[in-house]
């Protein structure tokens, strides 16, 4: 099972409707907005993404976290260079 | 909200949590630019198997403010900067007869476009303080990148737009909607630097702001 985490070196602003993060050493700047910093936030490289998957679901009433597909919101935050998994 | 998520964080990191979950559940949404030209590179969320897209809707004209402005104050770097550097980007309509800015088609206030207005083109100008140096501004709808200007005043035509932002006129509903964010890129004292802002309807009568003053 892998077990994502966040990448050292991120700089996290809150910015308006969103997030920025800063890779100062890529020169790279990502826009997130909140449950993509949500997902982000939870890789801390002890939870796994199926453990990830369900916070999040639960984690809104009325069931709204289940338009959170996080299995490829993960896949998109490692092409970004934003997370990596401990195996 | 679901207790559970916050007793397994950090007590430094709740508050935090707390406040994303407060803006609500939406299908997430990640762009990454590069610093130099803010180039969209990777991971947008409009690629392929994206669960984020925009519902384009038959292009009936535009309706609305034709004027927007973004007030914009440093997102990104340059720690200790504070709100020395700053700036604005100012959106227009351009109508469609002349490639001009819309005078002809506005209403008593001159800010409104009419029923059945087409966009052909949507001005920008930035202005920055003095000092720095201007690199790239990019207009963000939902976090989405729709269009790039490497320049200070610039006109921007429907082809130079995202394509799947369908048309000027949509961009336009959008900033309207207050869905608009405007991304600049700079070099200030050696460092590259990220301000942004909301975009807004302009209100009446404002001009470019002295920002060094």
């Amino acid at each position: 099972m892998a077990f994502p985490r966040h990448i050292d070196g991120v700089e996290l602003e809150a910015a308006d409707e969103g997030y920025i993060l800063h890779q100062a050493d890529l020169d790279l700047v990502h826009y997130l907005n909140p449950p993509a910093v949500l997902v982000w936030e939870l890789c801390d490289g002890r939870r796994s993404g199926e453990e990830i998957a369900e916070l999040v679901t639960r984690a809104y009433a009325s069931g709204a976290g289940a338009m959170i597909a996080v299995p490829d919101t993960l896949a998109r935050l490692s092409e970004a260079g934003l997370i990596e998994y401990l195996s | 909200m679901n207790d559970t998520l916050l007793e397994q964080l950090p007590p430094n990191r709740r508050d935090f949590v707390k406040r994303l979950l407060a803006a609500g559940a939406a299908a997430p949404v990640i762009a990454t630019f590069t610093l130099d030209a803010l180039t969209q590179t990777v991971s947008s969320s409009l690629s392929a198997g994206s669960s984020y897209s925009i519902a384009c809707q038959p292009d009936l004209g535009y309706v609305g403010p034709t004027r927007f402005t973004a007030h914009l104050t440093l997102a990104s770097g340059g720690r200790g900067f504070g709100d020395s550097v700053n700036g604005e980007v100012r959106l227009e309509l351009v109508n469609e007869r002349d490639g001009h800015d819309d005078h002809g088609k506005q209403d008593d206030h001159g800010k409104h476009a009419k029923s059945g207005d087409q966009a052909s083109g949507i001005r920008v100008q930035v202005k920055l303080v003095d000092g720095v140096t201007f690199a790239s501004c990019t207009l963000l709808i939902q976090g989405v990148p729709a269009a790039t200007t490497n320049d200070t005043d610039a006109v921007l035509a429907a082809t130079d737009l995202n394509p799947s932002f369908c048309n000027l006129d949509f961009l336009l509903h959008s900033l309207a909607a207050g869905s608009g964010v405007a991304l600049v890129t700079l070099n200030y004292l050696s460092q590259q630097l990220v301000l942004s802002g909301p975009i807004t309807p302009s209100a009446p009568g404002s001009d470019i702001r002295d920002l060094n003053s």
